[in-house]
C-alpha cells in the first residue's frame, strides 16, 4: 500500500517516523511541496487588491499558509490573484502575465467582479475573467474579506497536493 | 442663492452668452455657441470680481433628440473668491468645440476623455487621442445609443497593446550610441509602485527623464454609463468602488448632489454621521497612502503599522456599515441607518490611541534622513503651474494655495466644526507628506467634536422622514397602506428627482471629488459627471518628473496619490 504522505493529523507519515523511509508517488510529494509555497503574482487591479494587500498585513497574516512571498516578477510566481475588475483594454496585459508564469501556475479569481463582471457588467469589462484563462477557484464577495481569500489559498492547497505534477516530458509529449 | 454673483456673471458674459440661469443650487450657468467659449472663459478668469482661476472639468452631455445634440459643459471655480459656476455649449454632431487647453492646461485630458468618450473633436487641441478606450475602440460609449451592457469580442490583433502614443515617440527611437544614451522605458501597467493599473512611458537620456507620458484607461468600468441604465438610489453602489480607499467619501458627494437637485436637508444628526464617516474614511485613505509611499521608497516597516491601524478604523466601519469596504451607508436625504449605541465608545476608543501611533509614524519618517533625501527638493510644482493644472486637495495646499472646500464651500455642517487647514509652501513631494500627515491629526479633531454633536441629537433622527425620497422604515410598513405603497414604490420606480441640474463636491482625501448630476425628471439621471482629483492630479505627473531621476518617479507617483479606479472610472 502507498502511504498518503500528508494524511496523518500529526503531519508526519507513520512509516516514515518508524523506519525512517516512505513511499509515495512523485506527484503527492512534489505537490505536498507545492502547496506549502505557492507564490501570489504582486498583481493588484482593482478593490479587492486592497482586500489582498489586508490578507498580507500583520492582522490577516497570509504568511501563515507559506504564501507571503508576493513576487513582482511573473516568472517568479506560481499563484496569479485576479484581484478586481478587468478590462478589455487591460485584458491582453493580465493574459501575457499569466503566460509569463511557469508552469505549473494557478489562478484565483477574487471577488465579483472578476467573477463574472458582478456589478460592473459593462461595455469595457471582461465579464469574467475565464474568457482569458483558465480559473481555478472563484471566491465570492465585493470584495471579499481577507478570511474569504484565505480560505480559497487553503482550498487551494488542498487541490495541489493531490498533485499536479506533470513531468516535463509528458508535457512535451503532450505539444 | 448668490443673487450678485449672477448678476456680475450676466454683466461679465454680456452679449456672449445666449441664456444665464442659475442651477438647483444657486450656481450660474451660462448658455454660449462654440465660437464665443474660449472669450467666454478668457472673462470669467481674468474678470476681478469672479478670477475663475480653476477649471473643475471639462465635459459633455449627451440631449438626443434634441439639435444640436451635445452641450459642451464646463464647470469653474474661484480658489480666491470660493465661488463655482458653469458653461454649457451647445454643439451638433460632427461640429468642433474650440479646445480650453491654451487657457487651462487641465483641459488637455478633460478633453480628451469626452473626444473619447463622446466623439466630440476640439479644434487646436495639443494632443487629441484616445484616452480611457484602446484606440482601436468602436463608438463612443456615453452617446445615448451606445448599449452599456454590451459585450465587446476579445480585440483580437498583435496592435492591442500597441498605444499611438509609441508611434509618436517614434523620434526617441532607443540608441546606444552618442554622448548619452536615450531610451524609452515603459513602466507598467502591471508595476508594484504604480498603485494600480497604470501605464507611464518614460524618455530617458542617461537616467535623466526627458518626458514622461501617462497611459491610463485601464480599469475604466463605464461607471458614467452605468449610473444612467440605474436608478437614483441604486447608483450609491457604484461609487464606492471608484475611489476604493475613501469609499464613503464618494457616496458623500453623490448624496449630496442628488440632495441639491430635491431640495432636501438631512436632518443634524445625519450630517454629523456623515461628517464624522468622511473623517474616519479620510484617516483610512491617508494611512493607505502613507504606508505604500514609504514602501515603495523602501521603508517596510510603516506599511505594517498603518494597515494595522486601519484595520482598527474598519472595523469601525463594518460596526456602522456592516461591510467592510463597501458600505453605501450614505443615502438620498441621510444615512442608511443609526449608529449603533456602542458605536462612539468604539470610535473614542480608536481615538484614545490614534494620536500616539501618529506620532509614531512621524518619528519612523518625517527626521529620517534616507527620507528627507528622497522626498525633499523631488517633483517641485509652482503655484502658478499648480492651479492652471487643476491640481486640488493635498498637492495644491503643499504649493501654498489655501483652499480646502471644507472650510471655504461648507457641506453636511462643516461650518460647525472647528480644525486648521495644513499648507506648505515647498510644492515638493515631502510637503504633501506634511499637509497630509497633519491633515490626518486635523481629522482626528474633527472625529472628536463630531461625536459630541451627534450626542447632543435625538437618537434615531437619521434620515429625512419625507417617504417620497427616503425609504420607510420596516415597522412602518406593517402600519398604514400609504408607507406599504411609499415602500412599494421607492424601492421598485426609485424617487422621481426634478428637472435640473447640481454640482456636488467635496473636499475628498485626494483633492475636489465632484459629481455634475443631471435630471430630465424621471428615476434615473440624464447623466453624471464623476469629477475624480487622481485623474487631475495625475495629469500633472509629467511636469513633476522632468530632469529627475527615474527612482524620483516612484516618489512623484506616490505623494499625488492616485486611486485608479477613479482616474479611470
Amino acid at each position: 500500500m502507498i502511504p498518503d504522505p500528508v494524511a496523518p493529523a500529526s503531519g508526519v507519515p507513520a512509516p516514515f517516523s518508524e523506519s525512517g523511509y516512505m513511499l509515495a508517488t512523485l506527484n503527492k510529494v512534489i505537490g505536498w511541496f507545492q502547496s506549502y509555497s505557492v507564490w501570489p503574482l504582486t498583481a493588484g487591479l482593482a478593490c479587492c487588491a486592497i482586500e489582498m494587500m489586508s490578507a498580507s498585513m500583520s492582522r490577516f497574516d497570509i504568511a501563515r499558509f507559506g504564501s507571503e512571498v508576493f513576487r513582482a516578477s511573473p516568472r517568479q510566481a506560481d499563484l496569479l490573484i485576479v484581484s478586481g475588475r478587468l478590462s478589455w483594454k487591460m485584458a491582453p496585459v493580465v493574459r501575457e502575465l499569466y503566460d509569463q508564469m511557469p508552469f505549473p501556475k494557478w489562478v484565483i479569481s477574487m471577488g465579483a467582479c472578476a467573477s463574472c463582471g458582478g456589478v460592473f457588467r459593462t461595455y469595457s469589462i471582461v465579464h469574467g475573467v475565464d474568457h482569458i484563462f483558465p480559473v481555478d477557484l472563484y471566491v465570492a464577495g465585493c470584495p471579499p474579506r481577507p478570511e474569504a481569500l484565505l480560505d480559497a489559498l487553503v482550498k487551494l492547497q488542498k487541490r495541489v497536493r493531490t498533485g499536479s505534477y506533470v513531468s516535463p516530458t509528458v508535457l512535451e509529449g503532450r505539444r | 442663492m448668490n443673487e450678485g454673483l449672477l448678476q456680475r456673471f450676466k454683466t461679465v458674459l454680456g452679449g456672449l452668452a445666449e441664456r444665464v440661469f442659475p442651477d438647483a443650487a444657486g450656481e450660474p450657468v451660462g448658455v454660449v455657441a462654440p465660437a464665443n467659449l474660449r472669450e467666454a472663459a478668457r472673462k470669467l478668469r481674468d474678470d476681478p470680481e469672479l478670477q475663475c482661476d480653476y477649471l473643475s472639468f471639462a465635459s459633455a452631455q449627451d440631449l438626443t433628440p434634441r439639435d444640436p445634440r451635445f452641450d459642451g459643459v464646463y464647470q469653474f471655480y474661484s480658489t480666491g473668491k470660493h465661488h463655482w459656476m458653469r458653461l454649457r455649449v451647445p454643439v451638433a454632431e460632427g461640429e468642433a468645440l474650440p479646445s480650453l487647453a491654451s487657457l487651462y492646461r487641465t483641459a488637455d485630458w478633460h478633453e480628451r476623455e469626452t473626444y473619447d468618450l463622446f466623439g466630440i473633436s476640439y479644434d487646436e487641441h495639443p494632443d487629441l487621442r484616445r484616452i480611457l478606450l484602446t484606440d482601436n475602440w468602436y463608438g463612443h460609449p456615453l452617446r445615448k445609443e451606445y448599449d452599456a451592457r454590451l459585450e465587446p469580442v476579445w480585440p483580437l490583433g498583435t496592435d492591442v497593446l500597441q498605444n499611438r502614443a509609441e508611434e509618436a515617440m517614434a523620434g526617441h527611437e532607443s540608441r546606444d550610441e552618442g554622448p548619452a544614451r536615450s531610451i524609452v522605458l515603459n513602466l507598467g501597467p502591471q508595476h508594484p509602485a504604480t498603485h494600480g493599473v497604470m501605464r507611464l512611458a518614460v524618455v530617458l537620456d542617461g537616467e535623466n527623464i526627458v518626458n514622461a507620458v501617462p497611459h491610463i484607461g485601464y480599469l475604466h468600468t463605464g461607471i458614467e454609463k452605468l449610473s444612467e441604465i440605474h436608478n437614483w438610489t441604486q447608483n450609491i453602489t457604484h461609487y464606492p468602488r471608484m475611489d476604493y480607499l475613501s469609499p464613503m467619501n464618494n457616496e458623500l458627494a453623490y448624496c449630496l448632489a442628488v440632495e441639491k437637485l430635491l431640495g432636501l436637508e438631512p436632518p443634524k444628526r445625519a450630517q454629523y454621521i456623515r461628517v464624522l464617516m468622511s473623517e474616519l474614511t479620510r484617516i483610512i485613505s491617508h494611512l493607505v497612502w502613507l504606508g505604500t509611499h514609504a514602501l515603495d521608497l523602501g521603508a517596510l516597516s510603516p506599511v505594517l503599522y498603518c494597515f494595522t491601524e486601519r484595520e482598527k478604523i474598519l472595523d469601525l466601519y463594518e460596526m456602522i456599515g456592516g461591510q467592510r469596504m463597501m458600505t453605501s451607508y450614505m443615502r438620498i436625504g441621510g444615512v442608511k441607518a443609526d449608529m449603533p449605541a456602542e458605536f462612539p465608545d468604539a470610535v473614542r476608543a480608536w481615538a484614545k490611541e490614534f494620536p500616539a501611533q501618529l506620532a509614531m509614524y512621524h518619528g519612523l519618517l518625517t527626521n529620517n534622513p534616507i527620507w528627507r533625501n528622497r522626498t525633499m527638493g523631488v517633483g517641485v510644482m509652482d503655484r502658478e503651474t499648480s492651479l492652471n493644472c487643476g491640481l486640488s486637495g493635498p498637492l495644491a495646499r503643499a504649493v501654498g494655495v489655501d483652499w480646502d472646500l471644507r472650510r471655504d464651500n461648507p457641506y453636511t455642517s462643516f461650518e460647525e466644526f472647528e480644525f486648521d487647514v495644513p499648507v506648505e509652501t515647498a510644492g515638493d513631494v515631502f510637503a504633501r507628506y506634511l499637509v497630509r500627515m497633519e491633515e490626518m491629526r486635523q481629522s482626528h479633531r474633527i472625529v472628536l467634536q463630531a461625536l459630541e454633536k451627534i450626542a447632543q441629537t435625538e437618537p434615531g433622527d437619521y434620515i429625512v422622514a419625507d417617504y417620497k425620497k427616503a425609504p420607510v422604515p420596516r415597522d412602518g410598513i406593517n402600519q398604514s397602506i400609504e408607507e406599504l405603497i411609499h415602500h412599494f414604490m421607492y424601492w421598485t420606480e426609485g424617487i422621481p428627482v426634478p428637472a435640473g441640474e447640481a454640482y456636488g463636491y467635496i473636499e475628498a482625501s485626494k483633492g475636489e471629488l465632484g459629481f455634475f448630476v443631471v435630471s430630465d425628471g424621471g428615476s434615473k439621471p440624464q447623466r453624471v459627471k464623476i469629477r475624480g482629483p487622481s485623474f487631475v492630479n495625475l495629469s500633472a505627473l509629467p511636469d513633476m518628473v522632468k530632469g529627475h531621476l527615474v527612482s524620483d518617479v516612484i516618489a512623484v507617483i506616490g505623494s499625488i496619490d492616485i486611486v485608479l479606479g477613479e482616474v479611470d472610472r
